[in-house]
């Protein structure tokens, strides 16, 4: 027999704020988002062992994330979460013996009581009427906690396969002092999918000397709006590598990476971003840097058909911190928009600070280049594409390089 | 034979090549002379389908083809290949990209090896299969790196817009090696440069001399020698 624990009480009570600071209706509204259109939840779907064993459309969506069958079996700790639920928890037993624990964040809330020191501590649930929505009405997401190190990638995937949804998931990551992990998570739809919406929460809390490689792969179809918020808090000397990869983009992405970054810690973040037919995408990334800490913000955007991209990037100094900023926008269509907003702020005299932006299009004598060895227009421009994504390409694992490569030629942008 | 019959060049507006008329015959080495600015690299540009350099009258003629409005790699496929006089750096692509795209994944590995010898044999060492095509490159590490591509894509006619330019002794030398070599593979070779000097080990074959877009002379290695000896106007002062 299965008991079914109902949720603790300070989960309730924060349902029960979100649904207060809704009904109030005093919060900034999102101007592309009317929230009354969505479900939140629907039927539960039955819970599987194994990958294979996971319906067709479930499958299929996941081939928009690259991974082939032979390559999901290989993973050690992998969840699924569909919609509103968690349909797979495969986690190895190598995991438990490293100290790695990682469940679904609904299940995590009733058995892990420590969970309530890091769940909505770092994004207020008051920010806006998306997290404040998001409080009244989360569900899923992964818990992983690690006390330890952990060579292979922890994998966390959202698909959204039902339409007029909002997939709320709220991800917790803590890293214990001198831990070391890797988690990748891959958010898709397929592409009929329409007027959904993705709101996850994710909060990262690295703890001294700890290690974070964090790999966000995001491919979301033409009618699906997303509001990710992620927020690190990186202590003293801890290392944070975060490779986010945004193909294609909904009717509209926002992110917004928010560090804040301990001293002598390190943290380098490389965002490439491929945006094709309407879409609006919006990243924002915000590191407040204390005393002889290093950052690195580095993004590649291509922009495609009528697409929109705008790229903030922002670091302040509290300290002696180091800091650098790079945004290269390439454009391949004259519809297309690229904006780039570098921003640095200093609060100590010793800090180092610096950025550099470029935004053009394929470079015309490369491209005749490579056609007078025998290339065809669209093999160079494809081959120029690559290129100008190369620096950023080679800082991800092999195996999703190619899956990057293969899901850009799909969407024909190249 | 690659005949270039009644060729006009425009860049935008400004007419550069006028009337030009050239036959390049296999196993041939005809050289260009002219001095700077004569419209020589704007001809090599035009040939090779540069879409800035546009041939408004006219036809090139490749093997009884008239290949004229035909696009860049339609041209190099055809066996036109053009050694730039300075080679663009592409940006994140390798020579093994470039290799890879024009090459079925069977012959991959067999084009791979034959790179690695003619970048040898050009005086490159193999890495350069896995460089960024002219990035960083020196001069003389450019031309030898078209070299090295000449003979791996073996084309019928090769256009060496000045193939000698800023480079050492040494380079100097390996490049006119490497044109006889073209002459003795029956290569059909147009020779453009406004530097004599080059052609002293060279068996070349005709001599035209461009000026203001035009063929102002044409004749045989005496024609390169008088220019040698007296300059482009007649005086040493060029």
């Amino acid at each position: 027999m299965v008991i079914k624990m109902s949720e603790p009480k300070w989960v309730e009570h924060i349902r029960e704020r979100g649904r207060a600071l809704l009904k109030n209706g005093r919060l900034k509204k999102d101007e592309y988002i009317n929230l009354k259109t969505f479900k939140s939840k629907n039927e539960t779907m039955k819970k599987i062992e194994r990958l294979e064993d996971a319906p067709k459309e479930v499958l299929a969506a996941f081939e928009r994330l690259g991974l082939s069958r032979e390559e999901q079996k290989r993973l050690l700790g992998i969840t699924v979460q569909v919609d509103g639920n968690m349909l797979l928890s495969q986690v190895s037993k190598i995991l438990e013996k490293k100290n790695v624990t990682i469940d679904s964040t609904s299940e995590a809330v009733k058995k892990y009581p420590e969970i309530k020191n890091y769940f909505f501590k770092l994004v207020p649930y008051d920010l806006n009427e998306l997290t404040a929505y998001h409080a009244a009405h989360w569900s899923g997401g992964v818990y992983i906690h690690a006390n330890g190190k952990f060579q292979s990638p922890i994998n966390a995937y959202f698909l959204l396969l039902s339409p007029l949804f909002s997939q709320l998931e709220h991800t917790i990551v803590v890293l214990e002092p001198n831990s070391e992990i890797t988690v990748v998570e891959g958010c898709t739809a397929p592409i009929p999918v329409r007027n959904s919406i993705h709101v996850g929460i994710n909060e990262l809390y690295v703890k001294k000397n700890a290690r974070l490689n964090l790999i966000k792969l995001q491919n979301w179809p033409s009618y699906v709006h997303t509001r990710p918020i992620t927020k690190i808090k990186a202590e003293k000397g801890t290392h944070v590598n975060i490779t986010n990869i945004i193909l294609g983009g909904g009717a509209s992405t926002i992110e917004t990476p928010i560090v804040e970054l301990g001293e002598e810690a390190k943290i380098n973040s490389e965002t490439l971003i491929f945006s094709d037919n309407n879409s609006l995408i919006n990243v924002a990334s915000y590191v407040t840097a204390y005393r002889d800490s290093s950052t690195v913000l580095l993004s590649k955007t291509i922009a495609g058909k009528n697409s929109k991209v705008i790229v903030r990037d922002n670091i302040t100094a509290e300290g002696k911190a180091k800091g650098h900023i790079s945004c290269d926008g390439l454009l391949l269509s004259k519809n297309a928009q690229i904006t780039s907003v570098p921003s640095l702020s200093s609060h100590s005299p010793d800090a180092n600070l610096s950025h550099e932006a470029a935004i053009g299009k394929l470079n015309e004598e490369s491209l005749f280049y490579l056609r007078s060895r025998g290339l065809s227009e669209k093999q160079a421009e494809t081959l120029l594409i690559e290129g100008f994504m190369s620096p950023l390409m080679k800082k991800l694992p092999i195996l999703y390089r190619q899956e990057v490569k293969k899901i850009i030629e799909l969407k024909g942008g190249m | 034979m690659l005949e270039l019959k009644n060729i006009t060049i425009n860049a935008g507006k400004r007419k550069i090549v006028e009337n030009l008329n050239m036959k390049i015959k296999a196993g041939e080495i005809n050289v260009l002379f002219g001095p700077n600015a004569a419209g020589k690299s704007s001809l090599a540009l035009a040939l090779a389908g540069h879409p800035e350099y546009k041939i408004t009258k006219g036809k090139i003629i490749l093997d009884g083809e008239n290949i004229t409005k035909k696009a860049p790699e339609y041209k190099s496929r055809k066996g036109l290949f053009l050694l730039f006089q300075s080679p663009p750096s592409v940006e994140g692509v390798k020579l093994r990209d470039l290799l890879s795209t024009i090459s079925n994944e069977k012959d991959r590995l067999k084009i791979f090896e034959k790179a690695k010898k003619f970048l040898l044999t050009a005086g490159l060492s193999e890495q350069f299969l896995n460089r960024e095509i002219n990035k960083g490159f020196s001069g003389g590490e450019k031309k030898k790196f078209e070299l090295a591509l000449l003979f791996l894509l073996s084309p019928k006619y090769v256009i060496l817009d000045e193939p000698d330019s800023g480079v050492d002794i040494d380079s100097s030398k390996l490049i006119v090696e490497k044109i006889n070599e073209l002459k003795s593979l029956s290569k059909g070779v147009l020779l453009i440069t406004h530097y004599p000097a080059i052609l002293k080990n060279l068996n070349i074959d005709k001599v035209c001399v461009m000026k203001n877009g035009k063929i102002v002379e044409e004749g045989g290695r005496e024609v390169a020698e008088k220019i040698e000896e007296k300059g482009f106007n007649g005086d040493k002062n060029e």
